[in-house]
């Protein structure tokens, strides 16, 4: 008899966990992290083989070191919430660039600490160069503030591809009409204008610079990274700086003043917001939010120039300039010489920033 | 005219398909435990990306009100809360399964479910608007006082078992602080140089942890014992009698109310609302002792209110663009990717799409109702199991639910440790309800504090704000105090024996 109870009740856990896993099965298929099933993926081994051999005689042809040709789908980590900011325009610039990619390029969310749970989940991947995350202009702060402890360095770099300016913003009634105005405010009371942003971001730094540049001081408060326009609506804040696309809408909507836009030039269609190139600002750049592709260290050049080459091509395609374009952000493209350039250039500026935090 | 075009954009073969396909997703990620709503939405995301944005809003409305409700079925059945917003769920309903009522219990629920689930579409119908003011008035320091008041409402309500309620939550408290520090995430606290503690624990291992592996310890010991379960009826749809809703309406209406509310204020979510109107219908009941005997308004009162968050969290949402709740916040961000975004110009610009999204929220609801009381008669085949098969794999499921929100063995460890907790307090008669909320609302209470500190430069100057926060902390402080001092002075009348009896 016990015997049978036993056997029945491994059965019932075994169908349990067979069950389960057929219902996850499907569902992780759809965030498309799943490998495809095994009928599929010998016929698409046998294309890839074709390609393969596609690739060598192009190869051959060229007489280049090697054509590096994926032959699964291509992994993004988004180190940030499905969904958000960061998460949507990278999702958006991953279709175009499956559409020029022989296997699919896949996002996967994995959030944590400020992004680094995903990016050191990375690091510590296979570097077959199927695996990358999103680097976001955070991380050189981070690493300024201390709180990351890794760097550029740790990581092979693949390129940009989003880049978009941060506004500074006040209530559409405030008595602050330029950018001037809440300065000279802040000369006359220290400490006293409420700047919003969220702790550790980007936003906060631009008001350090413009604190540095002016020789103020704002009371810097923290803001919910999922909430900031409320506290500007209800007045708790005198002014608060974030990414433009995500204060369009209330600028749009008459609630929102802009009174400057971190960047030489205004995004189109807001053309007379003033830019702090034009009010006289230098060494800002920054303070630009871009995002790039980081590789794990030790990825094959080849295959990082493979996805380097799917960047160009989506940013160059028409419909992803105009979809980015519809949420404010800009497609942009650089080598991964000029990524790991402009990154170098950026951790050190970060630096030096951060010192006035530690002060 | 205005609203048939509103009508025909929702009933169409494509629309109810894709809401019926997302309310039974959003059930089974419901009633799993570590599986819940906001992992549901996520995995759909890419696929709303191919449909329009009304298509895809009802795919995605679907599982929102299907995960919510599912969550109903285990904790009745099993005492398993699949997520925080069932909590409360199984201090009536599960009593009410041991009790061969199993299947009453699901069509209460359901009902409930419908009910706080239609209150507030029709309130984000009508007050979208009026009531995102609402979302704007309130700050960190007003949601500090509030979420403060809320724990120690809970607490206080707890009469007989004062003292050892407000120490579970002070414990609750203490282990949502374990990890990084809040808004500048610079101080690593209480993990003992372990790198996984970094994150701290999440809210789906504390509460398995605490709720649903104890009750099967505590069972072990009955585990032979001879029940004759209910006939389940063969019905195929269970609907409650009219009398029962009749006598539980206030009931519902209260917790739909609560609900909405706290929906409407972003970071509180459905486990403080079912929370909060459970012990607010206990205060107000007749028969307060009857709760948690398998009480029936206990059900009315917290699946109305769970429910009722969904419209709630989608006023500030559709309104101002602030979503109200992690899946509003996935919900935004599929919006976007449609190329709209949600927020004061959506109500404005788009108000056709904007009020299509709410009826496809009405419709998404009477679905999931449907399919609710057209399920309890097999879902109710569960107790039928006898417990030496059910309780292992009630156990491998936990673990599996565990591991996989992270796919982090860590997890399955701190998993072990909660049911340590949770064995302990229970075993010692500490109430677990102030434990939960302590860990629901631990977070937002620290940060929230420390942003207010930040406003107004220190603490007390933030007690010098004239506002609604620092009246509700006033009031968290004071209730308390009160009862303190009542129960003092009552001791000094009565012999010490029976004030140590009636604390006790």
């Amino acid at each position: 008899m016990k015997k049978r109870f036993l056997g029945i009740l491994m059965a019932a856990v075994m169908c349990m966990a067979a069950g389960c896993g057929s219902k996850e099965a499907p569902a992780e298929e759809d965030l498309g992290t799943q490998t495809t099933e095994t009928e599929e993926a010998d016929a698409v081994q046998e294309e890839d083989a074709a390609q393969e051999e596609a690739g060598q005689e192009e190869e051959a042809e060229d007489g280049q070191a090697s054509v590096w040709v994926p032959e699964k789908e291509i992994t993004i980590v988004v180190p940030y919430e499905a969904g958000g900011n960061t998460d949507i325009p990278t999702r958006i610039f991953a279709q175009y660039m499956s559409k020029y990619s022989d296997k699919e390029v896949a996002i996967t969310n994995i959030v944590g600490a400020g992004g680094r749970t995903g990016v050191k989940e990375v690091m510590s991947a296979d570097p077959d160069g199927y695996t990358f995350v999103l680097q976001a202009s955070g991380f050189a702060m981070q690493s300024a503030l201390g709180v990351a402890d890794f760097t550029y360095e740790d990581l092979d770099e693949v390129g940009y591809f989003l880049d978009s300016s941060m506004a500074i913003v006040v209530r559409a009634d405030s008595s602050y009409e330029t950018l001037e105005d809440l300065i000279e405010a802040a000369k006359a009371a220290p400490g006293n204008i409420k700047m919003g942003s969220v702790s550790g971001t980007l936003p906060l730094f631009g008001s350090l610079y413009l604190e540095e540049k002016n020789g103020i001081t704002f009371n810097n408060v923290d803001l919910d990274g999922a909430a900031k326009a409320t506290e500007l609506l209800g007045s708790r804040i005198e002014t608060y700086i974030d990414g433009f696309g995500a204060v369009k809408q209330y600028i749009d909507s008459g609630d929102f003043r802009c009174l400057a836009i971190f960047s030489d030039t205004a995004p189109a269609g807001y053309e007379d917001i003033p830019t702090l190139g034009k009010l006289g600002y230098d060494g800002y750049g920054y303070l630009k939010q871009n995002f790039g592709i980081w590789a794990p260290k030790g990825t094959d050049p080849a295959a990082i120039a493979y996805v380097n080459n799917l960047l160009k091509q989506a940013a160059e395609d028409e419909e992803c300039i105009a979809a980015l374009e519809a949420i404010s952000y800009g497609a942009c493209y650089t080598t991964p010489e000029e990524h790991t350039a402009i990154l170098e250039e950026t951790y050190a500026a970060f630096v030096k920033a951060a010192e006035m935090i530690v002060q | 005219m205005d609203f048939l075009n509103i009508v025909a954009n929702v009933i169409n073969p494509q629309c109810i398909l894709l809401i019926v396909v997302g309310v039974v997703i959003g059930n089974v990620f419901g009633c799993i435990p570590g599986l819940n709503g906001p992992i549901a939405v996520a995995l759909v995301l890419p696929i709303t990306f191919t449909l329009d944005v009304i298509p895809s809003m009802a795919l995605i409305m679907g599982i929102y009100m299907g995960s919510i409700s599912g969550g109903l079925v285990s904790a009745i059945l099993l005492k398993i809360p699949g997520t925080a917003a069932s909590v409360a769920t199984t201090f009536d309903g599960y009593p009410m399964t041991q009790k061969g009522r199993a299947t009453d219990a699901l069509s209460y629920g359901a009902f409930a479910s419908v009910f706080g689930g239609l209150f507030s579409a029709i309130v984000l119908l009508l007050l979208a608007p009026v009531l995102s003011k609402m979302a704007i008035g309130f700050g960190p320091w007003e949601y500090f006082g509030t979420a403060v008041l809320a724990l120690s409402l809970v607490c206080s309500l707890l009469s007989g078992k004062r003292i050892k309620a407000f120490i579970a939550m002070l414990v609750g408290l203490l282990v949502k602080m374990v990890g990084m520090s809040p808004v500048d995430s610079v101080a690593i606290r209480y993990t003992f140089g372990n790198a996984m503690l970094e994150n701290g624990f999440d809210l789906v291992v504390i509460i398995i942890g605490i709720f649903a592996l104890p009750e099967i310890i505590h069972n072990i010991g009955k585990i032979n014992e001879k029940v004759t379960p209910a006939k389940i009826e063969k019905r195929i749809f269970f609907i409650p009698k009219l009398h029962e809703i009749k006598e539980n309406f206030l009931v519902m209406i209260q917790g739909s109310i609560i609900g909405t509310v706290i929906g409407i204020l972003p970071g509180m979510g459905g486990g403080a609302a079912s929370l909060i109107s459970y012990e607010q219908a206990k205060r107000t009941s007749k028969h307060p002792e009857k709760f948690g005997t398998g009480y029936e308004p206990g059900i009315f009162s917290c699946e109305s209110a769970n429910n009722a968050t969904s419209g709630g969290a989608l006023v500030p949402m559709l309104a101002l663009g602030v979503p109200g709740d992690t899946v509003t916040a996935i919900i935004m961000g599929a919006i976007a990717m449609q190329g709209i975004t949600a927020g004061p110009m959506l109500s404005m610009g788009q108000p056709e799409l904007f009020k299509t999204i709410i009826f496809i929220v009405f419709v998404a609801n009477i679905v999931m109702y449907l399919f609710q009381i057209s399920t309890i008669r097999f879902m109710a085949q569960i107790i039928k199991v006898p417990k030496y098969l059910l309780f292992p794999i009630i156990a491998v499921f936990c673990a599996i639910g565990v591991i996989s929100i992270r796919n982090s063995m860590f997890d399955l460890f701190s998993l072990f440790f909660f049911i340590v907790i949770g064995y302990v307090l229970d075993k010692n008669g500490y109430p677990l309800s102030p434990f939960i909320l302590a860990s629901v609302l631990g977070t937002s209470v620290e940060t929230n504090l420390r942003r207010s500190i930040m406003y107004y430069n220190s603490f007390g100057g933030c007690l010098k704000q004239i506002s609604i926060g620092t009246l509700f902390f006033a009031l968290a402080v004071g209730i308390p105090a009160i009862l303190a001092v009542l129960n003092l002075v009552r001791k000094k009348k009565v012999p010490v024996e029976e004030g140590r009896r009636e604390q006790g």
